[in-house]
């Protein structure tokens, strides 16, 4: 071959069809999607609530039972993103921060959604109260919080709802 | 991944919970602190032919460089990077049956972890792995967590993030709890136009992964060789006043950061000194 190689490139996609299990985590999936309920569980030795839900105390290494949360909580802390990786980029800018839910010991990452999002109106100590999607597929983007003082604005969006 | 993954939290809106938390506490670091960092490991980087982020630029730069999360901004996060980096690691019998000369001692070594899941943590403001690695590996080389600021000539530290780095100051004892942007704000002053090669206690003097990029993987292999070309004297341009002889090397990582190594090094002179 004496003509020089030339490299021909197309750009295509791969897709795959799969399905996982959220194993011994499905209850707060199923009842998230079902109810609109927001489970914890609580360790049957110590007492210590985990919200996220773990089935196993992460302290004493033994079960947990479900229980339902109240839907309001307290921001810990929050950011507001600007840039991500591809999966999330549609998105920005989105709040997120850990909020600890009330009578919860621990604190769950979750989307926080504002008319005005501001660092300030998300910041540490906010009052926040979760807003579901009508449409619910039993996923962790199936709901959101917003500030108290927006809950009845959101929900009464056609595409949101309350819980509680 | 069950239930943080889909909330889009990458790394830098993960390590900026910790100083976001950090910045509530104590009311530091503040923009222009984490500014600070950045100015000065981008500005050691000029000085280091082997850094692949040098940069000349100003406090204003960061700040009004593009927004990532809040307050990051695009100059306050590290270059993420692919580079390789070795050492020659060799016990004492092996070193002198050789006949290395100026070899660099390990004189302390520790790694500790904390919850993978920030939202668990007590204190999102610290990592508690810092401090439990810094201890530990201070106390195997017979240094003090509160005079270590005295004790060592630099410290490589595991900047990803210019905030991160200003909490790293207090976790690794330099400085106490709270007190660490003001710290950097006064050390990265006096030093002017820079390079930021003395004061206190240099941090990063080869740029630090701010400065050289953030090879995954490679970077604590660079940060404590790096500490060591210090303490030969083989460091070039970014190279700091060697007078104590001791340096340490600081890197984490995994989900949270929460996994911490801390590296005591030491040359021949100081071996020998208190």
């Amino acid at each position: 071959m004496s003509d020089k190689f030339q490299d021909h490139q197309i750009r295509d996609v791969i897709k795959i069809n799969y399905k996982y299990t959220m194993g011994g985590q499905s209850k707060f999936f199923i009842e998230l999607m079902e109810n609109k309920k927001i489970l914890g569980t609580k360790c049957t030795k110590c007492g210590k609530t985990w919200m996220p839900p773990r089935i196993n105390c992460s302290d004493c290494y033994v079960s947990a039972d479900w229980v339902e949360l109240k839907q309001t909580g307290t921001i810990e802390i929050s950011t507001i993103v600007w840039y991500t990786t591809s999966a999330f980029i549609k998105a920005i800018p989105y709040g997120v921060g850990f909020i600890k839910l009330d009578g919860a010991e621990t604190a769950l990452l979750q989307g926080i959604f504002s008319e005005n999002l501001v660092p300030s109106k998300i910041r540490k100590g906010k009052r926040v109260k979760a807003v579901f999607n009508k449409e619910r597929e039993g996923k962790m983007t199936d709901f959101f919080f917003v500030p108290e003082d927006e809950f009845e604005n959101w929900i009464s969006k056609p595409e949101y709802e309350g819980g509680e | 991944m069950t239930y943080e993954y889909p909330m889009g939290m990458m790394a830098a809106s993960s390590y900026v919970s910790m100083v976001n938390a950090h910045y509530e506490e104590f009311g530091n670091p503040t923009e222009e602190q984490m500014a600070c960092v950045s100015v000065k490991n981008h500005g050691n980087a000029m000085l280091n032919p082997k850094a692949q982020a040098p940069m000349k630029i100003t406090v204003e730069d960061v700040i009004y460089s593009r927004i990532i999360c809040y307050p990051f901004k695009m100059l306050d996060c590290c270059l993420y990077s692919e580079a390789s980096a070795a050492l020659i690691l060799a016990n004492e019998e092996k070193v002198k049956e050789l006949g290395v000369e100026n070899p660099i001692w390990i004189t302390g070594v520790a790694a500790a972890n904390t919850d993978c899941f920030i939202g668990n943590r007590e204190d999102m403001g610290r990592l508690y792995s810092n401090i439990y690695a810094a201890r530990a590996a201070y106390k195997r080389a017979g240094l003090d967590y509160n005079k270590i600021k005295n004790q060592i000539d630099l410290a490589e530290l595991h900047d990803a993030f210019s905030g991160q780095e200003v909490i790293s100051y207090e976790e690794l004892g330099f400085v106490p709890f709270g007190e660490g942007g003001p710290w950097i704000e006064n050390s990265y002053e006096k030093q002017g136009e820079g390079p930021w090669l003395e004061g206190e206690l240099p941090c990063c003097p080869s740029g630090g992964l701010i400065g050289c990029g953030h090879a995954v993987g490679a970077t604590g292999i660079m940060s404590t060789g790096e500490a060591a070309l210090q303490l030969r004297g083989d460091a070039g341009k970014h190279q700091v006043h060697i007078e104590k002889g001791r340096a340490i090397s600081h890197s984490i990582g995994g989900p949270g950061a929460a996994y911490a190594a801390v590296i005591v090094m030491t040359n021949e002179e100081g071996l020998n000194k208190p």
